[in-house]
């Protein structure tokens, strides 16, 4: 019996010729579209993100201009001089269109001002900004103080997120692993996971609601007020606490709505791993006399160490690319105390229309991931490898 | 009192009262995971006096509270109809799109040697991870220059391009585990290499097909960022998802509106699940990290 790598490098030999080009046109369509979607665009945006437009102004022109004037006229040049005022003006229209590259269409009439010249000298030159590289746009950022709060967002999310995600995914795995109803209480749990971001995000503002008749968190807090009152605990007051509209609490709230989401998705992974486990293991744990508790912490839990890392990373990852839920529910507010990089990129990007200044923070994300990228670039050789 | 059953099984031993504590802790965590979905779906039939008068937990202790008004509102009247088709004409082509082309890709590079097979292989699958926020600038600019910008066309290459790392990978796997001496044998009886693709490898291949193929519609149908991009908010052409966050974020909607319309989004998602649950949690799972 051949090996399947035997026949293969048999056949490889005996017709050997350019018959193999065509095995890249079955690939070409795919190619193609990850050539001009995925891999292009990437070097674009790294590109755009150095890039820093030198936009003209009218106010620098008209110091340009002024100084220019100064210069050459030997006197105090301010905005409304008139040009005829100023001896030898038509040298420094001359320097001026030197220094921009252009020259006026219009005749320049020396019953003009200064500011005058500055405004049509500014209507030929709106549209010719010229491009400097620079990591301007970086510097920028850690002076930005919507970025800074978005830094610490997704630093806030990373560690709750992926904390609550990690460690509920693992407990219900573990706890339902002899549970007779498990099937239906794992559907339940991962039912989240198939909607959208948008959906949960919907379902979450309504749990948050601040009116204590709408919302079911205000309405469950209301309710442990007047039990409290009954005992004389508190005031059996309450208002609602408005979750999504408080600074402190926002991105909590935000982020308790994407571990509800997440958590089916871990929980899933390690069931698989724990029933993956050997048994012996555990029999030997319990032979030994650990208790349940010990042989989780001691035993199960250090087996489990490869996939609690793929989870993690996982997650990690979720963590940096967060969006939808943010732009759904509070769209970073309030006061931008809730943003995250992937929102302001968009807002940056979409709505204000500074590009080269997005294309910076999505280079940040890039940066974030690329550890991981070339973790499995070098896996997959190795898979390719061993094949 | 009978004496409790040792287990045969490899089972920890577990006290009576560990057992019941177990069971109480997970009630309680099921309870809290299905309670937001609960009360929005209960909102979402009740009228929307009712809805700010009194809490949903208290609509089965009322008369005269549930309608059917909200949902025909938002179909008929409020666009989301509109939007439910738009999210299937967008979705469906996606993925029949990305299936197509992916497993054309994948199948030279699990069954021939060819220069240049691993390093094509790494290329295609390590952009799995990429986050799409650094390709859109620069595909909505080259989607404008073509005159594409705002059409299903550009959101359907848009998202085949994103999927295709994915599925190639899946693809690229599963065709991996089908032995080569059936695609041998079936060389020698002289078919052809399209023939051992369409007829062998494609039909022995439908669980993977199905597990991505409802990985792939979900994230189509459930993604915000693209379609925000891409088909820039146009109404006439924009999914459930951009929708409803429109409505959500222009507070015209009361919470009778918004649940119905959250609820008729969440409807193809949840049939997809429950009836193919296994294939989703696979494609799911394979799919963590995507863009």
């Amino acid at each position: 019996m051949f090996s399947v790598q035997g026949t293969q490098g048999v056949r490889q030999k005996r017709r050997y010729n350019y018959r193999f080009l065509r095995y890249y046109l079955w690939m070409l369509p795919a190619f193609l579209l990850v050539v001009f979607f995925l891999i292009v665009p990437t070097i674009q945006t790294i590109i755009l993100s150095f890039q820093v437009p030198q936009r003209v102004s009218v106010s620098e022109l008209r110091k340009d201009l002024i100084q220019i004037f100064s210069e050459t006229g030997g006197i105090d040049v301010d905005r409304y001089t008139l040009l005829q005022d100023i001896p030898s003006w038509q040298k420094g229209v001359a320097l001026f269109q030197e220094k921009y590259h252009f020259s006026y269409k219009e005749k320049i009439e020396d019953t003009l001002t200064v500011n005058d010249l500055a405004e049509i000298s500014y209507t030929h030159l709106k549209e010719k900004s010229s491009i400097r590289f620079g990591i301007d746009h970086y510097k920028r950022m850690f002076t930005d103080s919507d970025m800074l709060i978005a830094f610490r967002n997704n630093l806030v999310w990373l560690v709750f997120f992926t904390v609550f995600t990690v460690s509920f995914g693992l407990g219900f795995a573990k706890l339902l692993m002899n549970i007779r109803w498990a099937p239906i209480a794992k559907t339940i749990i991962f039912v989240p996971m198939a909607i959208s971001y948008v959906a949960a995000g919907v379902i979450w503002s309504f749990m948050y609601d601040k009116d204590v008749q709408i919302g079911t968190i205000n309405a469950l807090l209301n309710f442990l007020n007047h039990v409290g009152r009954y005992f004389r605990m508190s005031s059996g007051y309450y208002e609602g606490i408005a979750f999504l509209g408080r600074p402190e609490t926002v991105n909590f709230a935000l982020i308790a709505a994407g571990v509800w989401m997440w958590v089916g998705f871990c929980m899933t992974v390690f069931s698989a791993a724990l029933a993956a486990l050997p048994a012996d293991v555990r029999e030997a744990a319990m032979v030994d006399g650990a208790t349940p508790v010990q042989t989780f912490f001691l035993v199960e839990v250090p087996m489990l160490l490869p996939t609690i890392t793929v989870v993690t990373t996982t997650m990690v990852i979720n963590v940096l690319k967060v969006f939808d839920i943010v732009y759904t529910m509070t769209q970073g507010g309030p006061y931008g105390s809730s943003e995250v990089l992937a929102n302001r990129m968009y807002r940056t990007a979409f709505n204000e229309g500074n590009f080269e200044y997005a294309a910076a923070m999505a280079v940040i994300l890039f940066l974030c991931i690329v550890p991981v990228m070339i973790g499995n670039i070098k896996s997959y050789y190795i898979e390719e490898s061993q094949r | 009192m009978k004496e409790t059953r040792i287990p045969l099984t490899n089972k920890p031993y577990h006290k009576p009262s560990e057992i019941f504590l177990i069971n109480a802790i997970l009630v309680v965590f099921v309870v809290i995971w299905i309670l937001p979905t609960i009360g929005l779906l209960i909102t979402s039939f009740r009228k929307p006096e009712a809805i700010v008068s009194s809490g949903w937990w208290m609509a089965f202790s009322r008369v005269n509270e549930f309608t059917l008004e909200n949902y025909r509102a938002v179909l008929l009247q409020g666009g989301v109809g509109r939007a439910f088709v738009n999210s299937l004409l967008i979705s469906i082509p996606s993925t029949i799109l990305v299936i197509i082309i992916a497993a054309l890709a994948a199948f030279p590079l699990a069954f021939f040697k060819f220069p240049g097979r691993t390093f094509l292989f790494v290329l295609f699958v390590s952009l799995q991870v990429i986050p799409l926020q650094i390709t859109l600038i620069p595909v909505m600019k080259m989607m404008s220059a073509l005159g594409i910008s705002g059409t299903f066309p550009a959101i359907w290459m848009a998202h085949t391009a994103y999927g295709l790392p994915l599925a190639i990978y899946i693809f690229r796997n599963f065709f991996a585990g089908i032995p080569y001496a059936i695609i041998e044998s079936a060389e020698v009886d002289g078919a052809t290499k399209f023939q051992i693709f369409s007829r062998l490898v494609i039909p022995m291949s439908m669980p993977a097909v199905a597990s991505l193929g409802i990985f792939q519609f979900m994230w189509v149908w459930n993604d915000l960022l693209v379609a925000l991009v891409f088909l820039g908010g146009t109404p006439e052409v924009a999914p459930l998802t951009v929708k409803i966050a429109s409505m959500k974020g222009s507070l015209e909607s009361g919470w009778h509106l918004m649940s119905a319309a959250a609820f008729v989004s969440m409807v193809i998602p949840l049939i997809l699940f429950l009836s193919f649950q296994k294939y989703f949690v696979e494609g799911l799972t394979a799919g963590a990290v995507k863009g």
